[in-house]
C-alpha cells in the first residue's frame, strides 16, 4: 500500500468518526494550516469521567518523513476495529489482548493528530513538489525560501537558537518567533484545551530512537538552579558533556521517562526484533524548540498546568521506506503507542475506578503522590508498576475473581495507606496481601512479573506492626538504592 | 537544482560534529551517532557540498542518489486504505 495522500488521511479521520460514532470523535482544530487546509485530530474514548487520563500522538510534523501519519490513522483504525469486534491486535509477534484494548479506551482519553502540517506532505507527493521538503510552507516575507521547521517553533528555548537557524532557507529555519506557526499552535490548543493529556509522544522518522527530555543540553537530577529559565545560563547551554551547563530534572520524572520508555521499546522489539534505543534527545546535537521538550517543560513554566511526558519516537531507517518495510514500521509504532497508553495509565484507577468511592481513591492517589513517590523503596515500587502494568491490566481484564480481590484489598488497605502516617499496618491485612500476591503471580514463576511479585511477598514481612512509611524506611535501610 | 545525495559525514571528535551546524546543510540530527572510530551523520548534499566538507576535514561517503529513496509520489487514496483494512 502506498502512502496516503494528504486527502486520504484527512478523510481517514472522518470516516473513523463517522463509522465508531460511540468512540470516536472528530476534534477540529482552530487554526487552517498556512495555505488554508482544516486540520482535525481524533479523539478515541469510551467514558467521560473528568479524571480520565489522556494520551496525544502527534505525527507528519515533517513533511518527508512520511510513513507516521499512516501509522496513526492505522493506529486509530486498529483500536476501533478491536473494541467493536472484541478482537486481538495482532502485530508481527506482538499482541494486544482485545481486553486490554478495551482497558485503553474505556480508561484513557487517545488523541491522535495524525497530520500536523498538510501543506508540506502536499507538496512532497505533488508531482512538481520536492519529496524532501521538510518545513511548512510559510511564505517568508522578503525572501523567496519558503517554510519553517515546525519542530524547532515550539516555545523552549526558543530564542537560544540551539541547534535551529535564523536562515529562511536552513532546513532548521526556526520562525520569527515562538508558536508564529499555525501548525504549531493547534499542538498547542490541544495541551490546553486538554488539561488532562499526561503523555505525548511526537512521531517523526529516522533512527529508531525513543527521546525523552531534555534536548538542550545533557540532564542531571541534583542541581535545580541549571534550569531553562534561569537567565544566568543563557548561552551556557548547548554543549553537551562540557559539564558547564546541564538542564535539572527531578529523579523521579526520569525514572519516568527511562521505564516508560524502556516499556516502549520493549513493545516496538517485540514486533519483529528491532531495538530501539532510549535515551535523552540531546545525542550529539543539541536542540530547542521542540514539541517533546515544550510539552513537559509547561509545567514548570506554569506550575497551574499538567505535566506532559513528552517524546519523540523516530522510526525506522529512512525517511520513506518501501511498502513491505512501512508496514513493518506501521506495526512497531503502533505496538510501541499501545504500550505507552499502558504506561499511562493508572493500575487502581484503571481496574477498581468503578468499585472504590471518590473518598478511597483520593486516599489512594495521595498515598501514591506523598508517600510512594517519596521514598526511594516506593519508587522503585512504581517504577515495576510501570514495567509491569499491560501484563498485570491484562491479566485483572481476563480474571474477575483477581479483580475482586484487589478491589477488596485496596478498601481493606485504604486506612493504613492514604497517609502512611496513621495506623500500622496488622498481621492480618499483610497476609491478605501476601495471599493476594500468591495468587496474582500463579503461573509467572520464572517471568520478571513473577520475580517482582515473590520480591514484594519476601518486602511484606517487614510492614506487620509498623506503619507504612516506616517500613518502606525499613526496607530501604536493609536494601538501600544502588 | 542541483542533485543531491543521501550521505553519511565523519567527523574526528564530538565537537567538529557539532560545528557541522555552521554549514547550514540538511543534516538529519537524529543519526548523529558515535563510535570508537569516529563521530557520524547522515544527510542530504550535493557533490559541491561534499567537496566543501571534505576541504574542512571530514570524510563523506556518498550512499544513494535522492531518487532512489522518494517514495512519495505514489499515493493511495481513501478508497483504497479503506479496502486494505476492511473498513468497506
Amino acid at each position: 500500500m502506498p502512502y496516503l495522500s494528504t486527502a486520504a488521511i484527512q478523510g481517514a479521520v472522518q470516516h473513523l468518526a463517522g463509522a465508531y460514532p460511540a468512540l470516536v470523535q472528530s476534534v477540529p482544530l482552530p487554526e487552517p494550516s498556512v495555505e488554508g487546509r482544516a486540520i482535525h485530530a481524533l479523539k478515541i474514548a469510551n467514558g467521560s469521567d473528568p479524571d480520565r487520563r489522556g494520551v496525544l500522538f502527534l505525527g507528519g510534523v515533517h513533511a518527508r518523513e512520511l510513513v507516521n501519519p499512516d501509522a496513526l490513522i492505522t493506529l486509530a483504525t486498529r483500536i476501533c476495529q478491536s473494541y467493536n469486534g472484541n478482537s486481538d491486535i495482532v502485530l508481527g509477534g506482538k499482541t494486544y489482548p482485545a481486553s486490554t484494548v478495551k482497558l485503553i479506551v474505556d480508561s484513557l482519553d487517545v488523541f491522535i493528530l495524525p497530520l500536523v502540517n498538510p501543506d508540506g506532505r502536499t507538496h512532497v507527493q505533488a508531482p512538481s513538489g520536492y519529496p524532501w521538503w521538510r518545513k511548512n510552507r510559510r511564505v517568508n516575507a522578503g525572501s523567496s525560501c519558503l517554510g519553517v521547521d515546525l519542530n524547532r517553533n515550539f516555545d523552549f528555548l526558543h530564542a537560544s537558537g540551539i541547534g535551529t537557524s535564523a536562515d529562511f532557507c536552513s532546513d532548521l529555519f526556526k520562525g520569527p518567533g515562538a508558536f508564529s506557526e499555525p501548525e504549531t499552535r493547534n499542538v498547542r490548543w490541544m495541551l490546553d484545551n486538554f488539561p488532562n493529556i499526561r503523555g505525548m509522544i511526537d512521531v517523526h522518522s529516522y533512527s529508531e530512537l525513543v527521546l525523552h527530555p531534555w534536548g538542550d543540553d545533557d540532564t542531571q537530577t541534583t542541581d535545580p538552579v541549571q534550569n531553562f529559565q534561569n537567565p544566568a545560563f543563557d548561552g551556557l547551554r548547548g554543549n553537551p558533556g562540557d559539564g558547564v551547563y546541564r538542564e535539572f530534572m527531578v529523579p523521579e520524572d526520569r525514572d519516568w521517562f527511562v521505564n516508560a520508555g524502556n516499556a516502549l521499546r520493549d513493545a516496538i522489539a517485540g514486533v519483529r526484533g528491532h531495538s530501539y534505543t532510549v535515551e535523552p534527545a540531546v545525542l550529539l546535537y543539541p536542540t530547542s524548540g521542540t514539541s517533546k521538550d515544550y510539552s513537559y517543560a509547561r509545567h514548570i513554566v506554569d506550575t497551574g498546568k499538567a505535566k506532559v511526558f513528552g517524546y519523540t519516537l523516530e522510526t525506522g531507517q529512512e525517511f520513506q521506506p518501501p511498502d513491505a518495510e512501512a508496514a513493518q514500521i506501521i506495526d512497531e509504532v503502533c505496538a510501541g503507542l499501545l504500550q505507552f497508553c499502558l504506561s499511562l495509565l493508572c493500575l487502581v484507577e484503571s481496574v477498581a475506578a468503578d468499585a472504590l468511592t471518590d473518598v478511597e481513591l483520593d486516599g489512594l492517589r495521595r498515598f501514591h503522590d506523598d508517600v510512594l513517590a517519596r521514598s526511594p523503596v516506593g519508587q522503585r515500587y512504581l517504577a515495576q508498576l510501570v514495567r509491569h502494568a499491560p501484563e498485570l491490566l491484562d491479566g485483572f481484564a481476563a480474571d474477575e475473581a483477581l479483580r475482586s480481590s484487589f478491589v477488596e484489598l485496596l478498601r481493606a488497605a485504604g486506612p493504613v495507606l492514604s497517609d502512611g502516617e496513621g495506623e500500622t499496618v496488622s498481621k492480618d491485612l499483610a497476609g491478605r496481601a501476601d495471599e493476594f500476591l500468591k495468587d496474582l503471580g500463579k503461573g509467572r514463576g520464572r517471568s520478571a512479573l513473577g520475580r517482582t511479585i515473590r520480591q514484594l511477598r519476601a518486602d511484606l514481612k517487614v510492614f506487620p506492626e509498623r506503619t507504612v512509611r516506616q517500613g518502606l524506611e525499613e526496607l530501604e535501610r536493609e536494601r538501600p538504592a544502588p | 537544482m542541483e542533485p543531491k545525495y543521501f550521505v553519511t559525514i565523519y567527523a574526528a571528535d564530538a565537537r567538529a560534529l557539532r560545528e557541522l551546524a555552521g554549514f547550514d546543510l540538511d543534516l538529519f540530527q537524529a543519526t548523529a551517532r558515535s563510535s570508537e572510530q569516529d563521530y557520524h551523520i547522515e544527510g542530504l548534499i550535493t557533490l559541491p557540498d561534499v567537496s566543501t566538507l571534505v576541504a574542512a576535514g571530514y570524510r563523506v561517503t556518498v550512499e544513494a542518489p535522492e531518487h532512489a529513496r522518494a517514495r512519495a509520489r505514489e499515493t493511495a487514496s481513501l478508497g483504497e486504505w479503506l479496502a486494505d483494512m476492511g473498513e468497506q
